[in-house]
């Protein structure tokens, strides 16, 4: 090769092409990144108040951004594959890359406003018919952040109301649940004989609930939003399309009737599950025990699993023994204080009625029957004692406690009925995981539906500090949720119907937000960024052609040493 | 001159950090002076960071030194320090962060969180300080502690008192295997979390448990509360009985208001009928009192709760409230959480010690990296000798008008053979100068 000598004006003109390229670089990698780059990241933030609607989680809360990114993706192969075919012809790939970019993301828009404008509206439509008002196309695809966040809203106030856990359920427990690991005996049955036994909880996904083998939530369930929902609509459901029998029958009445039967027809299936009865002699179509026909007497009988977690009548007799000895020990002192009490009342002119009277006429009672009271004594004396009310008509003391406690006895007081009242008023209720409960064979499907709801709602509720319904609200005012020995929960702000109602609206929303709302989110970036995605890209292309010839131009220097 | 340069700039760098880590620490330090060594576990962690850091300082310093002259060496030394002092600094909590929290929540089961320590540390070291004030004055007052010796006495103690540490570990285990581990889930859940309803409080007090009847309780002196209390006589306690070596043997229990500690307080208005319920109180207190103690008695029954759970009457300032209490002061305890705690108050310690050494290694780590990279800088001044290359690309850097010649010759000379390229040289240099 023959040596060329380099003059100096021709090595500056090299420096200079050289900054020039460096230029080029910063403006070609700028473009492209204002381009899908920025476009991707405004879609993240576009959609930042979607990924926090309670109705998107995990995978589905990202779809918009996977969308945004699949654009680029297709984009980017769009550009290998013409880079592969049109090697030479440059101005030929910026036009079909600028093609499809534009393609690419004035598409969606189109389809949106197209194609998903109609299924919006003829789902709007339908929702409209069941009371459920949307908003218009227009409206959604602009605002649609508002209305999650009004959603969000909403659903926290569901949740502060009822004091659920969160939106989602809870069943953790200390050394597993009561139901969860049990201490079994060695010649039971399995699963009992297996010391400690454990009891299989069953997981279900779809609503976020910790079910039992029975078929019942677990104990200690806490309930997430979608348990509450499924509750609260079973029972206000089946309670307000109810169709009375006459003027004083209502859900709760036929319940009570339903109970009272398969409690005393001794050929119940109720009464047969007890018994142990072959499952071939069922009324009910397919039964099957859980573990085996001795599973009930396994819990309830004698020694059973399920005494220690409630009180029973042994218990019970223990409890009244301790009592009435400590009472006794005092009965001197107890009749100082009575004496003391009524000469006050005298001394303040303070008349307390029948009330008062009650008390003291119960104390007296007690006292003289101390010696020896155990439950059967304590209930023949509240039966056994009678008052006479103001208007008067003669009550007997059992009577006239439960009613003062919000709880009706018809009859006499029996341990069977105290017991009832100690479990509806959830004070000592215990369903064991491993028997069915009597709701099990209600023959009606609403009312079965309604029993078990309403069991949640008020027994399994109250348990927990999450009361999802005040049956007997003082004032006609209910008091829901938080209910604990330190706080008196909420003041009920919703009507059964309004709750109905919302859980309609809050159906169809949580599939407007998964159906639609990713492209809406999309859409609405792409407005802004389909002329500015294509023109950057066009422009990246540009800048690159400058650079390759810039390049040509320091190739030719090189060898040739001038211009 | 560089010698104080550099001296300045070490000092602001890793020992300003120990000092301010110091600082911080001091609350900590006061809190668990009866702790030995654990409230320092922070600041000694720091101080072997900042000798692993001296270490590196030195090495690279005398290794910079001895490879005067050789730019690329000594500038290995400057990466060397730099990242060191990354990683010693932010770089390892960077990392720690990650399993920190999940420890934290797991060994104090979630009642001590990382967010609280965080920011926040001075606080929890003031309270877990309390927790071994208030333990050491009430087992002064019931006599578990030898009164022979003054309250102050075993306040400075503390936890060094081996007598102190030995009814800590003692009691906590009977609160812990006869109270908390008996209780069974969900029940015991529920009332942890807020949601001691009737019914949580129903099970937790008349459901089975099991006892562990091998285990002690230390007690000398039952404190008696004051049933009923009233402006005349407000107190919390008022009196105490001497146990018996009998009553000493027997097996202390736990109810669930004793692991919840702080008593419930139900008020009742009683509207017009307040001077009826003051002037009864007042009159036949001392026929009302051992109705309550007879009560209380029977609760602490085995058929029961097994454990006394002390009703009263709260009538102090015009109020009226039923007041159901635990046992767990006049036992010379604290709540289950803070007995807990207590228990492992050393390790808390050397926990919460760690915090303001992470906060201030976040901190001035900033610091301690740029105060590394200027010594380097003086380093490679110093021992770096002449870097053609970066010289040139300096000034290329500032200078338009002065070609690359480096570049220019390279290029031109590529495809020369060595005759020409000398001869290449020899003109441009002639050019050039």
């Amino acid at each position: 090769m023959p040596f060329h000598p380099i003059n100096r004006e021709g090595d500056c003109e090299m420096v200079k092409t050289r900054r020039k390229i460096t230029a080029l670089r910063v403006l070609q990698v700028l473009f492209y990144a204002l381009g899908f780059p920025l476009f991707v990241h405004l879609v993240l933030l576009a959609s930042s108040s979607y990924r926090d609607s309670y109705f998107v989680a995990g995978f589905g809360a990202w779809k918009p951004v996977i969308y945004a990114a699949v654009l680029w993706a297709v984009v980017i192969l769009a550009q290998l594959l013409f880079r592969a075919v049109c090697r030479k012809n440059r101005m030929a790939r910026t036009v079909l890359v600028a093609l499809v970019a534009a393609v690419i993301t004035v598409g969606p828009i189109l389809y949106c406003d197209f194609i998903l404008k109609n299924d919006y509206e003829s789902d709007a439509a339908a929702a409209e018919e069941k009371g459920v008002s949307l908003p218009s196309y227009e409206s959604a695809i602009t605002s649609f952040d508002e209305y999650v966040a009004t959603t969000n809203s909403e659903i926290q106030q569901f949740i502060d109301v009822f004091y659920l856990e969160t939106f989602g359920s809870r069943n953790y427990n200390k050394g597993g649940n009561t139901d969860g690991t049990l201490s079994g005996y060695e010649d039971a049955d399995a699963p009992y004989n297996e010391l400690p036994y454990t009891i299989e909880v069953e997981y279900d996904a779809e609503n976020d609930i910790y079910y039992s083998p029975n078929g019942m939530f677990v104990d200690g369930y806490r309930f997430g939003y979608y348990a509450a929902k499924q509750v609260l609509t079973d029972y206000y459901y089946n309670k307000l399309n109810y169709k009375p029998r006459n003027s004083k029958d209502n859900i709760d009445v036929y319940l009570g009737e339903v109970l009272a039967e398969l409690e005393s027809n001794p050929n119940s299936d109720w009464n047969k599950y007890k018994r142990g009865a072959a499952a071939s002699s069922f009324a009910m179509e397919g039964f099957e025990y859980i573990y085996s026909s001795s599973e009930y007497d396994n819990a309830y009988g004698e020694n059973g699993t399920a005494n220690k977690y409630y009180i029973t009548k042994d218990r019970l007799d223990e409890v009244l023994a301790v009592l009435s000895a400590a009472l006794t020990e005092q009965s001197g002192t107890i009749n100082d204080v009575i004496k003391g009490i009524i000469a006050a009342l005298d001394l303040f002119k303070v008349d307390l009625g029948p009330t008062f009277d009650m008390i003291i006429g119960l104390v007296d009672t007690l006292m003289q029957e101390l010696d020896g009271l155990d439950t059967d004594k304590l209930l023949s004396m509240l039966n056994d004692t009678k008052i006479t009310l103001e208007d008067g008509t003669e009550q007997s003391i059992a009577q006239l406690v439960f009613g003062l406690l919000g709880m009706e006895v018809s009859g006499d007081l029996t341990w069977e009925t105290l017991q009832e009242l100690l479990a509806s008023t959830a004070i000592s209720v215990y369903i064991s995981p491993s028997t069915y409960p009597i709701y099990y064979f209600i023959e009606d499907e609403g009312l079965r539906d309604y029993a078990y709801a309403k069991y949640y709602a008020t027994v399994h509720g109250a348990k927990i500090g999450s009361l999802l319904v005040d049956e007997s609200p003082a004032n006609g005012v209910e008091y829901v949720g938080h209910v604990t020995m330190s706080s008196s929960g909420t003041i009920n702000p919703y009507t059964g119907s309004q709750l109905l109602s919302l859980f309609e609206k809050w159906d169809t929303e949580k599939e407007i937000q998964g159906k639609y709302y990713p492209f809406f989110i999309l859409r609405s970036t792409l407005i802004k960024m389909s002329a500015v995605i294509t023109f950057t890209l066009i422009a990246a292309y540009y800048f690159t052609s400058l650079i390759d010839k810039q390049y040509a131009k320091l190739t030719l220097k090189a060898e040739g040493g001038r211009k | 001159m560089k010698k104080v340069l550099k001296l300045l700039l070490f000092i602001i760098g890793f020992p300003a950090l120990l000092a301010f880590v110091a600082w911080k620490s001091v609350i900590v330090l006061q809190e668990g002076s009866s702790y030995s060594f654990w409230p320092y576990v922070g600041l000694i962690l720091a101080g072997v960071i900042f000798i692993a850091y001296l270490i590196t300082f030195i090495v690279t310093g005398k290794k910079s030194k001895k490879n005067a002259g050789n730019r690329k060496k000594v500038m290995r030394q400057v990466v060397a320090l730099v990242l060191v002092s990354f990683i010693f600094t932010a770089g390892i909590w960077l990392v720690v962060d990650i399993p920190l929290p999940g420890i934290l929540d797991s060994a104090t089961a979630g009642t001590v969180t990382f967010d609280k320590l965080r920011e926040d540390y001075a606080d929890q070291a003031e309270q877990n300080g309390l927790l071994i004030d208030n333990f050491v004055k009430w087992n002064y007052a019931n006599g578990n502690l030898d009164n022979g010796k003054s309250l102050d006495y075993w306040l400075e103690q503390g936890w060094s008192a081996p007598e102190v540490k030995n009814l800590v570990s003692v009691n906590f285990k009977s609160i812990d295997k006869n109270g908390y581990v008996s209780f069974r889930g969900p029940w015991i859940n529920l009332a942890d979390d807020d949601r001691l309803t009737i019914p949580v409080l129903v099970h937790l007090v008349l459901n089975k448990r099991e006892f562990n009847e091998e285990i002690d309780f230390i007690m000398n002196y039952e404190m008696i509360p004051n049933l009923i209390q009233t402006d005349d006589n407000p107190e919390n306690f008022n009196r105490g009985e001497e146990l018996t070596e009998e009553q000493k043997e027997l097996l202390v229990k736990w109810s669930i208001l004793d692991m919840q500690g702080t008593p419930m307080e139900i008020a009742i208005d009683l509207g017009n009928m307040q001077s009826l319920v003051t002037y009864l109180l007042g009159s036949m207190s001392e026929l009302i009192a051992p109705l309550l103690y007879t009560l209380n008695e029977a609760i602490a029954d085995d058929a029961l709760a097994g454990t006394p759970i002390y009703i009263g009457i709260d009538a102090t300032e015009g109020n009226f409230a039923l007041k159901i209490g635990s046992t767990v002061e006049a036992r010379g305890m604290w709540d289950y959480k803070k007995s807990a705690w207590l228990n492992s108050n050393h390790l808390l310690f050397a926990v919460i010690s760690l915090f303001p050494a992470r906060q201030w290694l976040y901190l001035w780590g900033a610091v301690v990296i740029f105060a590394s990279l200027a010594i380097g800088a003086l380093r490679l001044k110093e021992f770096g000798g002449k870097d053609e290359e970066n010289e040139d690309a300096a000034e290329d850097a500032y200078n338009a008008y002065e070609p690359d010649w480096a570049a220019i010759d390279a290029e031109a000379t590529k495809d020369m053979s060595p005759y020409e390229k000398t001869y290449y040289y020899a003109q441009q240099a002639r050019n050039r100068r």
